[in-house]
Parts: structure tokens; sequence; C-alpha cells
């Protein structure tokens, strides 16, 4: 398939069957239903200009470009380290259209206590089922930080009394 | 307990109702919530920046100048072996998991890759075997013809030539699947070693038995390869155990087992062996005392600037308690000093030491601890900052020292910089605690590794088409230098960096 034309036919067929599952991830990830929407639909502009190379992992795919777009969008990652380096500033506030969707939630009050990499770190893998190579790549990190990650995020949410595990 | 979580996480996030779908493929709307999250972001950092002061400020200003003077962006010439872990934890059908690749720089093509099945690189915590000299030996297990048995062997390699050497018989094994069930990413022969640093014993470590909670140890005569010394270490209680191994010195070794449950690493069983591998000091739950934080410390183990004690860095990534750096006397291993790391400094992510006494402690908040090593006592502890631009210089999200990936921070052989991956890389002025140099432009960066004299470094980067290659880079200035070949095998980790010793020498 060589036109341009049905190649984003193809790609927006393809987009349209993960759209669901990545969305949702990002959701839980960003805590902003509205920043996962626009970072997605820049995913997909980005998959018109330079689509991936094959439909394999795709999933993986637009979760890692979302995110980068939610970064630029609103500086997803940024405020954390300043925060961090300054003890000033905190989280961007919860949308109360979100918060009010994470309290319906089991998961969201687990997903609460977590940093956005221990998040997105979680729900790569225990809902989109990718790797931890995947994450690694998608997250721009070492696969051992994913898996340091992943066993601190697990302890936080024991820690925070979950009886699921 | 992960299927409970799995399913809790897949039955809760497929009640998030979506968006209408002919919103989906829309181009985003700009949202004033976005500006002005921007706006307030902005604002927010130029008063921190302006409450530095103005004292503050010109002596930043100056320190800029300073290092653009000094800062050349050349590179000592020089040849180099970079060596990559890659593989996945998986066993393949003849046992491999991990390997061993060899990169020759700055010609940058890869010039062999040694196949193990090992804790080269796992999946898991602790992977990286610790490498002092120019010789390792690769755990290697290879298929008998007798299903689920390993025949196995150690591999010499020399690191400054690049190539395999001689090899050290270690039996049959029977693969540990109980073990990989419950720890994924054990190898089929699970096993570490360590080689002094002078070439002269080589120490292997296995995990057998149930949960693999007896530990075998043996040493080996680094010259004739022969056998000389064994002794078996085993404990009860919950959880899996991998051990690691750390050459201290060219008779002295310390056996770490660590202690996995659900995963995670609970806590780690310190013991301090002599040439005949009798234990010298044991620092285990069996002998009532642990290491600080639950002996979660780096198997960075090094000498004490001011004298001859071992310095010992623990802290636990989870921040469940403080950390600690730990004096221990040179012979008997006994604590001589621990100073106290407080938690809300973060994650103690390496140590190093200048010859003035001082041993620097950076850790992930970004933190420089400064602990005077002739009188043990702390001297100050300072935020890590600089005032160029808070936005691109930002200091990277570092993981632990001795997480798989391998180190995420390498340290100048004068313990003044410290080199840092995590995304990007950035050069940290432990003196000062300051950001120097900082740069994302060779992709994503995962791994450093420096020359022993610190004269070239290296940085594994992943581009957006998600080909990796090595870069060589200045040190002073993070500039790029050259770069390797498209690298194949998904590498993860720098192993060790190595001066290429001519054929012949």
């Amino acid at each position: 398939m060589t036109d341009p034309e049905d190649r984003a036919t193809a790609w927006e067929a393809v987009f349209r069957r993960s759209y669901p599952s990545v969305y949702r991830a990002l959701v839980a990830v960003l805590l902003d239903a509205e920043l996962a929407e626009d970072a997605l639909q820049e995913a997909f502009a980005e998959g018109m200009r330079r689509p991936p190379e094959s439909d394999h992992a795709l999933a993986g795919w637009l979760f890692r470009v979302a995110l980068r777009r939610a970064r630029r969008l609103r500086g997803f990652g940024l405020p954390l380290r300043l925060d961090e380096l300054v003890g000033a500033l905190r989280e961007p506030a919860i949308p109360a259209e979100t918060d009010k969707l994470l309290d319906r939630l089991e998961a969201g009050e687990l997903l609460r206590l977590l940093t956005r990499r221990q998040r997105a770190v979680v729900v790569a893998h225990y809902y989109l089922g990718l790797t931890q190579q995947e994450i690694a790549d998608a997250l721009g990190v070492r696969r051992g930080t994913v898996g340091a990650t992943l066993s601190q995020a697990l302890q936080h949410m024991r820690r925070g009394g979950s009886h699921v595990f | 307990m992960s299927s409970d979580l799995r399913d809790l996480i897949r039955k809760d996030l497929e009640q998030i109702p979506l968006p209408p779908s002919e919103r989906w493929t829309l181009r985003p709307a700009r949202r004033g919530g976005f500006l002005s999250a921007g706006v307030v972001a902005l604002v927010i950092a130029l008063v921190v920046v302006g409450s530095l002061g103005a004292g503050q400020a010109l002596r930043a200003l100056r320190d800029r100048i300073e290092s653009d003077r000094s800062a050349t962006g050349v590179v000592v010439p020089g040849e180099d072996f970079v060596y990559l872990s890659d593989g996945g934890p998986t066993p393949a059908d003849d046992g491999r998991t991990q390997a061993m690749q060899v990169l020759a720089m700055p010609r940058g093509q890869s010039v062999d890759r040694f196949i193990g099945s090992t804790y080269v690189g796992t999946a898991y915590e602790g992977g990286v075997m610790t490498i002092h000299g120019d010789r390792v030996f690769l755990p290697v297990a290879t298929i008998t013809g007798v299903a689920g048995e390993y025949e196995t062997h150690l591999q010499e390699i020399d690191l400054s030539r690049g190539v395999a050497g001689r090899r050290i018989a270690t039996g049959t094994v029977s693969i540990p699947s109980a073990l990989q069930a419950e720890l994924p990413g054990t190898p089929v022969f699970p096993a570490e070693t360590a080689v002094s640093s002078d070439g002269t014993s080589i120490w292997l470590v296995r995990d057998t038995g149930d949960h693999g909670r007896t530990t075998v140890v043996d040493r080996f005569d680094g010259q004739t390869l022969s056998p000389l010394a064994h002794i078996v270490l085993s404990s009860t209680g919950p959880g899996v155990v991998r051990s690691r191994v750390v050459a201290l010195s060219p008779d002295r070794v310390a056996i770490v087992r660590e202690h996995f449950e659900s995963l995670i690493l609970g806590a780690a069983d310190w013991y301090f062996l002599d040439p005949q591998l009798e234990v010298i000091a044991s620092y285990a739950d069996d002998s009532g005392h642990r290491l600080p934080a639950g002996g979660k410390c780096s198997a960075d183990v090094q000498r004490s600037p001011a004298n001859a004690e071992w310095l010992v860095l623990c802290s636990d990534s989870s921040l469940s308690g403080d950390g600690a750096l730990v004096f221990l006397d040179a012979n008997t291993f006994t604590i001589s000093a621990t100073v106290s790391l407080p938690r809300e400094r973060g994650f103690a992510i390496g140590m190093a030491s200048a010859t003035d006494g001082t041993v620097y402690v950076l850790s992930d908040r970004p933190v420089v601890a400064r602990i005077d090593a002739r009188t043990h006592r702390s001297i100050d502890a300072r935020v890590v900052i600089q005032a160029r631009s808070w936005f691109d210089q930002l200091l990277p999200q570092a993981a632990a020292a001795k997480s798989p990936g391998g180190p995420s921070v390498v340290f100048s052989p004068d313990g003044r910089y410290a080199y840092l991956a995590g995304g990007s890389v950035a050069r940290v002025d432990m003196r000062d605690a300051r950001v120097i140099a900082h740069t994302n432009s060779f992709g994503a960066i995962t791994a450093v590794g420096l020359s022993p004299g610190g004269e070239r470094l290296y940085v594994l980067a992943t581009d957006g088409a998600g080909v990796r290659r090595i870069v060589l880079v200045a040190p002073d200035t993070l500039r790029s230098v050259g770069q390797s070949a498209p690298i194949a095998n998904d590498p993860f980790a720098i192993l060790a960096v190595r001066p290429q010793t001519p054929a012949g020498q």
C-alpha cells in the first residue's frame, strides 16, 4: 500500500483500534482527561506524518508519543523535578471531573498514591501489558529503572493500605 | 498478588468513559489551562530564581564564565573497548540469556559478543557484575542433550583485548524452574563472579537449593584457575535469595545475599570473608543486625580516602528509612562509624572520594552531602542547583546505581564530577553542588561509562526510531565527538570501558 490516502486510512484504522486502551492508560497516568485526549490527538497527527514501522506494539508507540506530547503541552515531568529541587511546587491539581472519576474507581485511590513516573510504569505494565523494555523505551529510561520503579510503586500502594495484594 | 492488581486495574480503567469517537482524530484544541499553567510555572520559577539573591547570581555568572573558559570540548585521543550488556531475562531454548557485547571506539564497530547465562544484566535489580580489573569471568550454561540439564563454565574475557581466554569448568546444573518462577529473570545458571583488581583471585557465588537459599561460594587462583576455597552460606525465612559478590582486595571479598519477596528486594545480608572464605564479620538477620537501610547497600564498596577503612553506602530506594555511610575497619570489618543520610535528602545513588578526605554522596533529590572521612562527621548537604536555566538543565531522574542497567552515575577519578544518565546526561560539580553541563541532544540516554582515566565519556543513546548507538562525548562540555554505528541486540547497559591493548602486547 503506497498511496498516501490509503496509508492514512490504514493508520486511522489501527489508531482507532488502540485508542480506547491507550486513552484510558493516559488518563490514569496524567490524571487529566483533557490532556490525555489532546496528547493522543497529537500522537495521531504524528502517526499521519511518520507512522510507526509496524503495527506490532502499537499501544506502546502511542503511549510513548502521547506522553511526550503531553510533556510538551503542559510541561509534564518538569514541575515534579522543580518540586524536588525547590520544595515549593506540587503536581498540577487534578481537574475536578477526573477527580470525580477517580473517586469512583478503587484503582484510582491506589494510583493517587504514586508519582507520575510510577503511575506510568504501573499502568503500562498492568494495563497495557508492555514489557519492561518497552516501558523503558517509552519513558526514555533504563530497563532497570522500570523494575525499580515498579517495586517502589508496589511498596507505596501496600503502605497506602491496599487490600488488593 | 500481581494478577489481582492487574485484574483490578483492568476492570477499573475499562470504566473510564471515552471521548466521542469523532474527536479521536481531530487536532487538539488549545485550552487556556495549558497556557495558564505554563505561565504560573514560569512566574514561580522566576520568583525562585530571583530569590537566589544578587550575590549568588553574580557567583553563578562568574562560575559560568570560568566553566566556559576551562571547557574545551576536546577529548583526549584514545582507543577503548566499551562493554555493553544486552539480551533478555527469558532464557532461550539453549539457555542463553544475557550477553556482553564489545564495541571498539572511536571506530564504532561491534567486534565481538560473548553469550552467557548470567546476572550480567537482568530485568530485576542487582544484576550487573562488579568489574574491577582487566579480566572478568562470564558464567555460561550450554545444553547437554539431556532435557533440563546444562553444562556450566566460567569464560574468561580479557577486557583490554576484547577476546575470550581460558575456561573454568563448574559442572552440570538443572534448570532452576522453581526459582525462575519465583523470581523472573533468574538465569539458567544463577551465578555471579568477581575478580580482584590485581587478577590474583576469582570468586564465584551460586544460588542453589529451595528458593536459592543455599549460597555456594568458591575462590579460584587467578593465574592457575585452580580452586582454593569453598564455603556454603544458607538461611531460612521467607522469600528468594539472589547473591552478589564484591571483590574488595586480592584476598578479601563480600558476599551479599539479597532477599526478594514478591519481586521486591526486602533486605540484604552482608558477609565479609577471608582468603579461606571463613566469615570475618557478618551483618545478617540471623546475627541479629543488618547494615543500615536493611542492608540495601551499594556494591560499590570503596577504600576511605583518609585511612584504610572501607566505605559502604546504604540507602533504600523506597525511602522507607534513613540511609547511611558506614565506615568499616579494614581488617575486622566491624563498624567503626556511621554517618546518617536522612531519607528526606533522597535515595543515595553513588559516592566519590576526594584526596582531601572528603566523601561526596549524591542523592536523587538531587543533594550532594559532604562527609569528612577523617572525623566521620557530616560537613554539609546542599541541593544541586544551577541558575543559568531552570528549565532545560534540570537534573535527570537517576536510578539506583546498582540497578541492572549498570551505573546511571559515574564519577571522575578525582571525585570532583558526577555524570548522570536518565533520559539525558548531566555533569554535576560535586564540590559546588551544581549542574555545569547538560544535554539531551543525542536521544534518550540510558547509560554512561567513563574511561579509567576519566578522559573519555561514553553514553548509550537511543534515537527516536529506537536505534541505539554509543556516543563519545567530551567530559567537560558533553559535546559529541563521535558515535558508533547502530548497535544490534538492543544493549541496555555499559558494563565497563577499558583502553585497548594492541595485539601482540
